[in-house]
This record gives C-alpha cells, structure tokens and sequence, in this order.
C-alpha cells in the first residue's frame, strides 16, 4: 500500500466520519396534496395583498370587510396542519406551518389597528412570499432532492 | 487487497464529489445571506417608524412577521441539507453494493 492509496483511504474515511457525526434528519416523502393546498393559499393571499395595495385609502380597507380573508386562511391553516401532523418524520414542515398560522394572527391583529398603507402592503407582501417560497422549497426538495 | 480498497475509496470519493457539486451540500453561506437581509429590514421597519408611517405596535408586528419568514427559511435550509446528505449517503451505499456486487 502505498502513500497515495492511504491518503485517499484516510480520506474516504474522514468524509463518512464526518458525515456520520451530522445530526441525520428524517424528512418525510412529498405530499402532493399539502403542495397543492400551499400553492392555493399563497394565490389567495397575494390577491388579498392586491386587492390591499389598490384598496388603501378606500373605505372598504378595514379588517371588517376582509373577515372571510381570514376565516379561510385560518381554515387552510387548520387542515394543513393536521396533515403534516399526521405524517411522520415531518417535523420540520409542521413548524414551518405553525410559524405561517402565527403570521396569519400577527397580519390580522395588524390590520385591527388600521388600514393598511402601500409602503405596509409591500413590506407584507415580501414577508408572506418569502414564507411561502420557503415552505415549498423544502416540499419539492422532498420531490426533486432524492 | 490494496488495490481493492484503493478502487473502493476512489469510486467513494468521486461519487461523494458528483453529489457534493450537484447541489448545494453545504449551505451555510445562504444562511448569512438571509440573516444579513433580515437585518436590513428590521432597519427598514425602524426607518418607517422614526418617519411616523408605523406605529410601535405595528413596528412590532411587522418585525415579528419577518422573524418568522427567516424561521422558515432556515428549517427550509435544514430540511433541503438533510435531504442532500441522505442522497449522498445512499449514493455512497450504492457504490458499495456494486462495487461488491450485492
């Protein structure tokens, strides 16, 4: 055995040391029907968002006239997290969905203090996008990753 | 025997090379990338409320909402990397079961 040959042997098995020592996360398989209904309830709020930016200083611009905004994504909320609850080794994609049901009542208690400006709108509208490319970045990783 | 071995730990390395670059293994660069980003926004929210556009309660919220973007993106991160080393490692246990035929 020669020293090249022990180098890439001691190599090799640096590597699967190492890789070993990494703290193995079980993700869950793709769920088709969790994709789909992410994909709705982002359509659904990038048009309240819309509809927000056109409707700022109108007089249907309050919390009140928005309520079934609301009720359905608490509703779509709701759902979704009781799938992800149910599969196993899906830890990761049930606090993601527990941190974007927390933004819905944080969006809610902010739009009870008042109709939304553009400059709040956009800053909103960012917000939510961000979470939502995150959630289905990692369920299709589920999909294409493997 | 050696040779053996020497061939193994090549086709291993060279499978963990191909899998390594074919995405990223690695990702803590686009950690500090979005923990930089969330900086600037919480900047972007304190602006707006020395400028009187936010109150201290909407500051909050505001700041509050974008946390939690960055918390889903990080177990987004977390998820997508756990996902790449399982790849990698079952590319590697492929390679050994070839290698012996099994």
């Amino acid at each position: 055995m020669n020293c090249l040959s022990i180098t890439k042997n001691g190599l090799v098995l640096a590597i699967l040391l190492a890789l070993g020592a990494c703290s193995l996360v079980s993700v869950s398989p793709y769920d088709s029907s969790a994709d789909k209904a992410i994909t709705k309830l982002h359509k659904q709020t990038a048009e309240f968002f819309a509809e927000s930016a056109k409707a700022a200083d109108e007089a249907g611009c309050g919390y009140s006239h928005h309520l079934s905004f609301y009720q359905n994504s608490k509703v779509s909320m709701s759902s979704l997290l009781v799938r992800a609850r149910a599969m196993a080794d899906n830890n990761l994609t049930v606090s993601q969905l527990e941190l974007l049901s927390s933004s819905y009542v944080n969006l809610a208690q902010l739009h009870q203090l008042g109709c939304f400006t553009s400059a709040q709108v956009n800053e909103l509208w960012v917000s939510f996008d961000a979470s939502f490319s995150a959630i289905l970045k990692l369920e299709l990783a589920k999909k294409y990753g493997r | 025997m050696s040779k053996i071995k020497d061939d193994l730990g090549s086709l291993l390395l060279a499978e963990l090379l191909v899998q390594a670059s074919s995405d990223g293994l690695f990702t803590h660069d686009r950690v500090s990338v979005d923990t930089q980003r969330l900086a600037e926004e919480l900047d972007a929210i304190n602006t707006m409320v020395i400028a009187g556009e936010l109150s201290e309660e909407q500051a909050a919220l505001h700041r509050q909402l974008r946390l939690n973007a960055l918390k889903m993106k990080l177990l987004a991160i977390e998820g997508v990397d756990a996902i790449a080393l399982e790849r990698t490692l079952d590319g590697m246990g492929k390679v050994i079961r070839r290698f012996y035929g099994i």
